[in-house]
């Protein structure tokens, strides 16, 4: 009776012991444009999301920290799902330096850490921004290029932000785009305004066409009235391929073998419903084959397919390989086959680094299932069944004593 | 007989106890999705941002010593590797884990506590202690470090471990192992070094 109830209490003590740190802050930003002698109060919450009771501290750091001050307490033990709020008061003199931003951090951080050889805590760090105009007029500019297909139009996404004190009445953005050295397109925005802390969004659109697959380049030039502002982006053009980057190269004689093919996606969108067949042959006759299947390959994605080489009529030596991938996307169906060869050796070799490292993470998934919930949902459920037994049997005995009185 | 009937109402009342322990904790976490009613209302949801980290685990590579003809210790807890040294291999591989549970995208810097880079921490000639990222979650991180860095002190530049961690459920977190070079004449003593991963919105 005493081990169990030890075993018991042994369970209960063994989660309990926090192996989780966390802490939250809302809201995670605040930004304002300087203005002389600024001032405001700021209301943050901090959040314990855990199980158990964490102790919060607030605190200020960076360049402007000496003009604000917290308020409200700067620490304390806050309850499960609870909040600690914490109040900041700021008041910053006439001038903070040049044009930009310029910030203080409001820091939240959680006393515990996990302990171990190297342990851990968390800590959120809330920047408040200002940023100080740009004298004049001052423009920023950012460039986003997205992929495609081959024929198809590349969108460029431009961003253009107003910093100065002063509107600009005529800008006008070019994109470039260059194939390693050599300019094989260019597109141009109309002209625009943007008036002061104004931000405004063009697109562009450039067709492809004939142009090879591959990774290109896209140089934007914003021109307005105080000069010019620049940005660059890659964007790649997809093809409906795959790529055999690798696969297996060795096997062991008389076993059967996990095989792996290093798949790399061309194409911009999805390419579903991946079968790989693959023969193993010898002076062209097949000596064993096997398939393959993935569901899905994300644009560009690069990952393995695997599957069971059977070894077992094998002898040693190097054998001619053929994989055939057939795949779709979108209605389109396409298929390939790539050949290379394949040892087959007495002794059984790694075959994969994958392998290795599904070894490895296996301790770690168990660990993941093994939370306080899920461990004491556990302990209840043994005890409802020891329950269950000793109803049964003393109930039996029962029987068993009326029977025999 | 009394003492399987005290079981039983021992083993009863931790079961219910625990049951209560796990519904007051719980309840907010959706394992309990009830208290609904009928009727109709307007309904309007504010959805506030919130930048949060969770921490899971640590790495303990026990207790060992170089070995004698050995001039330092080189224990790596994601390769689960020990060479020149008595530590056991067999308690790894071991990660810290980062999960970015909070509303919006987070970047990811790290440095150790006090003065605790690699020659704080270890001591000794051409110590070293670094870590690096493993993803978990393809994609969770836009750029992860996913090659052994030194770990900077408090006081030192943090180490940027990702500069975009996301914080849709399926892809929200990474793994972190370390790597310790222990040279022989490293003082003994018992060493224990806290890492702080502070994140901040992106």
């Amino acid at each position: 009776m005493n081990k169990i109830l030890l075993f018991l209490l042994l369970l209960l003590i063994v989660p309990l012991v926090p192996s989780v740190v966390a802490v939250g802050v809302s809201p995670p930003l605040a930004e304002y444009i300087f203005k002389p002698n600024i001032s405001d109060s700021l209301h943050f919450y901090f959040r314990n999301n855990q199980d158990r009771d964490i102790t919060l501290l607030a605190n200020l750091s960076g360049e402007l920290a000496h003009y604000a001050k917290i308020t409200s307490r700067d620490s304390g033990l806050v309850k499960p799902n609870e909040k600690m709020y914490v109040d900041i008061d700021f008041s910053l003199p006439e001038s903070i330096g040049e044009s930009g931003w310029h910030s203080f951090n409001v820091v939240a951080t959680e006393l515990e850490a996990t302990g171990g050889t190297v342990g851990a805590r968390g800590q959120v760090v809330v920047p408040i921004r200002f940023f100080v105009q740009y004298p004049g007029k001052k423009l920023s500019l950012k460039l986003e290029a997205n992929d495609a297909g081959v024929g198809e139009d590349v969108n460029f996404k431009i961003f253009v932000s107003n910093l100065g004190t002063e509107p600009v009445e005529k800008a006008k953005v070019t994109v470039e785009i260059f194939k390693g050295s050599e300019k094989v397109g260019e597109v141009s925005s109309e002209e625009f305004a943007v008036g002061v802390l104004e931000n405004v969004k063009k697109e562009l659109f450039w067709n492809s066409g004939t142009n090879s697959p591959g990774v290109y380049n896209a140089k934007a030039t914003l021109s307005y009235e105080a000069g010019n502002e620049y940005a660059n982006d890659s964007f790649r053009i997809g093809t409906f391929d795959i790529e055999v980057k690798n696969y297996t190269k060795e096997v062991g004689k008389g076993i059967v073998n996990k095989f792996f093919i290093e798949l790399e996606s061309k194409w911009n969108r999805n390419i579903e419903n991946i079968f790989a067949n693959v023969d193993v042959l010898k002076d062209g006759k097949t000596m064993t084959s096997f398939s393959a299947a993935m569901p899905t390959l994300a644009p560009w994605e690069r990952k393995n397919i695997s599957s069971f080489l059977d070894a077992s009529n094998l002898n040693e030596g190097t054998y001619e390989l053929e994989i055939r991938l057939n795949f779709s996307s979108e209605g389109m169906t396409n298929s390939k086959t790539v050949k290379g060869q394949i040892e087959v050796v007495a002794a059984k070799k790694e075959t994969a680094v994958e392998e290795k490292i599904e070894k490895k993470e296996e301790g770690f998934a168990i660990s993941k299932y093994l939370t306080t919930v899920n461990l004491l949902i556990i302990i209840i459920i043994v005890l409802v069944v020891i329950n269950i037994i000793i109803l049964i049997r003393k109930r039996k005995n029962e029987k068993e004593r009326d029977t025999y009185i | 007989m009394a003492k399987i009937e005290n079981f039983f109402l021992v083993s009863l009342l931790i079961a219910i106890s625990l049951l209560v322990f796990i519904l007051v904790n719980d309840a907010g976490k959706n394992i309990i999705t009830g208290f609904s009613s009928f009727g109709t209302a307007t309904t309007s949801v504010n959805l506030l941002e919130i930048a949060s980290v969770a921490i899971t685990g640590n790495i303990d590579f026990g207790a060992g010593r170089v070995d004698v003809t050995a001039i330092n210790a080189t224990l790596d807890s994601d390769e689960a590797t020990v060479a020149g040294g008595t530590w056991n291999a067999s308690l790894l591989p071991q990660y810290i884990k980062v999960e970015n549970d909070g509303t919006v995208n987070i970047s990811v810097n790290v440095s150790a506590d006090g003065n605790n880079n690699a020659q704080g921490f270890i001591g000794g000639t051409s110590p070293l202690f670094q870590i690096k990222g493993k993803e978990t979650e393809p994609g969770a991180c836009v750029t992860l470090q996913t090659t052994y860095a030194n770990v900077p002190n408090s006081t030192e530049t943090p180490l940027a471990i990702c500069d975009l961690l996301q914080y849709v459920n399926s892809a929200d977190e990474f793994n972190v192992s370390a790597k310790l070079v222990i040279p022989s004449d490293a003082a003994p003593g018992q060493r224990n070094v806290t890492l702080t991963f502070s994140v901040s919105k992106v």
